[in-house]
């Protein structure tokens, strides 16, 4: 029996680079490093992604998740017409949490179910998930609205990742020490550290029996958890491999047949080490072309998977990769995988790789269209 | 069809197993709710470093996981997947980074405060506690048990996993119960709101 394939029929994004996905392109080809000091709070001369003229916007009632969740809906003009059985998968990892910056002390507010509910109305659906994995959430929703689709129980999902720059989360990686003082490098022997970014991404999939022709397709995915420490990915890199070797099971290929990585490369010493270290157990007798999109708009969370997934294959589309944003000269281990150079991709299947707080490892397997 | 294999509850009294009905209580606080556990012969092990400095529900999740696992006999953490689902959540961890936050500013931010604020962590230090290696996350659904589970078969279709735990965790209890895959007939699929309902149900129905 032929296994069922799982299409993404529509994306739409936006970004710190571009309100939608062209003009982001546009951008990361250019190698723009999309970062900047935010207005909306005192970052303390850090630089963020922050999304065009949202930053103008002080603090308010209305959130500013709600605010970009927004503004993916022109992009969206199926909205309101899909069948009422369509599951919205929303990832997102601390949600409306300026609505508790807003309120300032003494307040108790759920953030994430918050977002939730406002994604319900804003999209026009009644069956809704949070899904949190971290970093990872964005490709955990993709994952689950897929195996939902392949079981049958509907024909559409719609996946929505989502997160903010706000002084919550900021402040939250500064104690943690793993913000860059300056731009973000990621996968530069260089790098310092992580800038935070904000974006959301929408992606609707499909059954592969329905009607709309598809942008890709969703061919296979692993998840694995480290289960070695809660903020520190395992240096090992062993569990992300186990994940890569699921996706590539699932997805029938080898790791000859990926023409690209799109990376999760947040730029911190250790989350890029541990990548690299997986990449060449996986990769090892020829380098594949490796690309982070944190260099372009900074670190996203939750929205972050969505992002490269929808991204992955507007690549393939054009045959290409980027210049690596924020490169100056490669780490260890990367010098034949990222480039300050645009990378030919000779294929139509990429790997994508989430890796989250807690362990989480995540690899999808799409399928482009070029 | 998968099927309930094992549980425990516990909350600020007591706390419970589902299958091999073992009971502790007497305890005054969680930790030492720990060190009962630490001495009973009957309960697994697990990696508890960092069990100190844990929040509430860091603390209630590991050791309601650990009396779970407890009763299985044979089980691979390679091979079994945790669901953290519904709960509080993290609401009120947000709201202690962020007084804290307030009061001491950036250069003296806690960031065990901060990593409390993702709704994954008491579903990361659990898989810490019990070596798992499969798929981790937290899932907010509408209060039915359908929803959750439809994602447990979701998980066990992809083959390689065998367990899933499914882990609930509210300010003062929590909740974690075992499922298998495999050919089982459960009679009548039940549903409830709450995970800890549905250990009470199945503890009243005998053998799950």
């Amino acid at each position: 029996m032929t296994e069922k394939k799982v299409k993404i029929i529509a994306s739409a994004t936006v970004t710190p680079c571009g309100d939608d996905t062209d003009s982001a392109l546009d951008n990361f080809f250019r190698g723009e490093q999309c970062l900047t000091i935010p207005k909306h709070f005192d970052s303390k001369g850090l630089q963020l992604g922050v999304c065009g003229e949202l930053d103008e916007a002080p603090r308010s009632e209305v959130s500013r998740a709600e605010k970009l969740l927004m503004k993916l809906l022109p992009q969206m003009p199926y909205i309101g017409s899909l069948p009422s059985d369509t599951t919205l998968y929303l990832a997102t990892t601390v949600g409306s949490i300026d609505l508790l910056e807003y309120a300032r002390t003494g307040a108790t507010l759920d953030c994430t179910k918050s977002l939730l509910e406002t994604a319900a109305n804003i999209f026009k659906l009644k069956n809704v998930r949070l899904v949190s994995a971290a970093c990872a959430s964005g490709q955990k929703a993709a994952v689950m609205a897929a195996e939902m689709l392949k079981k049958g129980k509907s024909k559409y999902a719609l996946i929505i990742g989502c997160d903010i720059s706000s002084e919550f989360v900021t402040s939250g990686f500064f104690s943690l020490g793993a913000l860059s003082k300056g731009l973000t490098r990621p996968y530069d022997i260089a790098r310092d550290g992580l800038s935070l970014g904000e974006a959301a991404g929408a992606m609707l999939l499909a059954a592969e029996d329905t009607p709309e022709s598809p942008e890709g397709y969703l061919l296979g995915w692993g998840e694995t958890c480290d289960a070695t420490h809660i903020t520190a990915p395992d240096n090992s890199g062993n569990e992300l491999v186990n994940a890569i070797h699921h996706a590539l099971k699932m997805s029938k290929l080898t790791a000859n047949e990926i023409c690209g990585v799109m990376g999760h490369g947040t730029g911190t010493i250790y989350n890029d080490q541990a990548e690299i270290i997986a990449l060449n157990i996986i990769f090892n007798d020829k380098p594949c072309p490796l690309y982070s999109l944190k260099g372009n708009i900074g670190h996203t969370l939750g929205a972050t998977g969505v992002l490269q997934n929808i991204f992955a294959l507007k690549f393939v589309k054009r045959q290409m990769f980027p210049p690596q944003a924020g490169l100056i000269a490669p780490m260890a281990g990367a010098e034949n995988m990222v480039s300050t150079a645009s990378a030919e991709l000779n294929g139509v299947n990429i790997l994508s790789l989430n890796i989250g707080f807690g362990g989480l490892n995540s690899a999808v397997v799409l399928e482009g269209v070029s | 069809m998968n099927q309930v294999v094992a549980g425990a509850l516990v909350d600020h009294a007591k706390a419970e197993t589902l299958v091999t009905r073992k009971t502790l209580d007497g305890f005054s606080s969680i930790s030492e709710l720990r060190s009962m556990m630490e001495v009973m012969p009957w309960v697994l092990k697990g990696d508890l470093e960092d069990f100190r400095r844990g929040s509430a529900s860091v603390k209630l999740g590991q050791l309601c996981a650990l009396l779970a696992a407890s009763e299985l006999m044979e089980w691979s953490p390679d091979e079994t997947a945790l669901i953290g689902w519904n709960g509080s959540g993290c609401s009120e961890n947000n709201t202690a980074y962020w007084e804290d936050y307030a009061i001491n500013g950036r250069e003296l931010g806690r960031s065990g405060l901060f990593v409390a604020t993702l709704p994954t962590t008491p579903a990361c230090e659990v898989a810490i506690t019990l070596g798992i290696h499969g798929p981790v996350f937290y899932l907010q659904t509408p209060a039915l048990t359908e929803a959750l589970f439809e994602e447990v078969d979701s998980v066990f279709l992809r083959g390689n996993i065998r367990h899933v735990i499914v882990l609930e965790i509210n300010s003062d209890s929590a909740c974690a119960l075992f499922l298998e895959r495999g050919d089982f007939e459960i009679k009548t699929r039940i549903q409830t709101e709450t995970l800890s309902q549905l250990f009470f149900l199945l503890k009243e129905r005998g053998k799950p």
